[in-house]
């Protein structure tokens, strides 16, 4: 859900950059650990190309709530298929977006970042609330709730770090006006969540093995 | 909570799309509504709708292959 929607030529080329190689870093470290560590089989292939096909077409719809907004699933990709697989999909579909005109080319790399805070934080955090055998629709939802704040959060570091070029707001204020976008955009994230709580409440009960959860520990409401 | 804190935001920043927030909130100049396009009950699509659709009949087309591929 969180996108820098900012047009090229509002980062700096170095700025553009630096957050191109930390993404390729990343993205390079879940290639490894999906070739390595963790094999990659066809059941994973056929969920991430599923999850790839319906983050892009959701992501380009602009919802009529506060204004307009979009969800792109990110907290789903994340607690399905996990972090490793949802580094490959968000830059697949990042680049089809660019692709469309939906965010600049320069923006990729950071929104790469973004995206993946937004996986990584909602797998952690269903992973987490296992533990405490929570039923699985909280579980997701508060996955998903989580990821979009801590994917925000990203967001408006990376706008603070690079600076915008032309732009002399003082920084306090820019904090203010993302600060007040994050709110705008969490009320968004209440209806993401209910929708990926849903989904992965429903998986469980009729694919439980999708979720690489085989005994169930919680029932799913 | 999170949903009066949101409608708290949505008021200070006004009704606008989410490129026009973006652009306020970091001081950049707004564009212009470009109006027209109401979409379906509000729902409208970002960027070109041509490429839209045949990358998203590519990816389903590529998806419907994986899966019937593998049969997982």
């Amino acid at each position: 859900m969180a996108h820098i929607h900012l047009p090229d030529g509002a980062f700096s080329v170095q700025w553009i950059i630096t957050w191109w190689i930390i993404a390729l870093v990343i993205l390079g470290l879940c290639l490894y650990w999906l070739k390595k560590v963790k094999k990659i089989d066809n059941k994973t292939i056929t969920l991430a190309a599923m999850l790839t096909a319906a983050s892009f077409a959701i992501f380009q719809v602009n919802i009529p709530l506060f204004g307009g907004v979009h969800m792109n699933l990110t907290p789903l990709i994340g607690i399905l298929a996990g972090p490793a697989i949802g580094g490959p999909i968000v830059l697949i579909v990042n680049i089809l977006s660019a692709a469309i005109g939906h965010g600049g080319w320069g923006m990729v790399g950071a929104n790469i970042l973004v995206n993946m805070t937004e996986v990584s934080v909602a797998y952690g955090t269903y992973k987490a609330l296992g533990k405490i055998n929570l039923d699985t629709f909280s579980r997701a939802g508060i996955g998903t709730i989580a990821g979009l704040l801590f994917g925000s959060v990203t967001m408006i570091l990376i706008i603070l770090i690079s600076g915008i070029q032309g732009v002399h707001q003082d920084v306090q204020t820019t904090l203010y006006g993302l600060s007040l976008l994050t709110a705008v955009n969490m009320g968004v994230a209440i209806v993401e969540s209910v929708v990926t709580g849903y989904v992965v409440s429903y998986i469980y009960r009729v694919r439980p093995d999708i979720l690489r959860e085989a005994i169930p520990v919680a029932a799913a409401k | 909570m999170v949903l009066v804190a949101c409608l708290l935001a949505y008021i200070a920043t006004g009704d606008k799309g989410i490129e026009e927030r973006f652009s306020n909130a970091v001081g950049l100049p707004s564009e212009p509504d470009q109006g027209g396009d109401n979409g379906i009950f509000g729902f409208t699509l970002e960027g070109n709708h041509f490429s839209y659709l045949i990358i998203l009949v590519l990816i389903i087309v590529a998806t419907a292959l994986i899966y019937v591929k593998y049969r997982v």
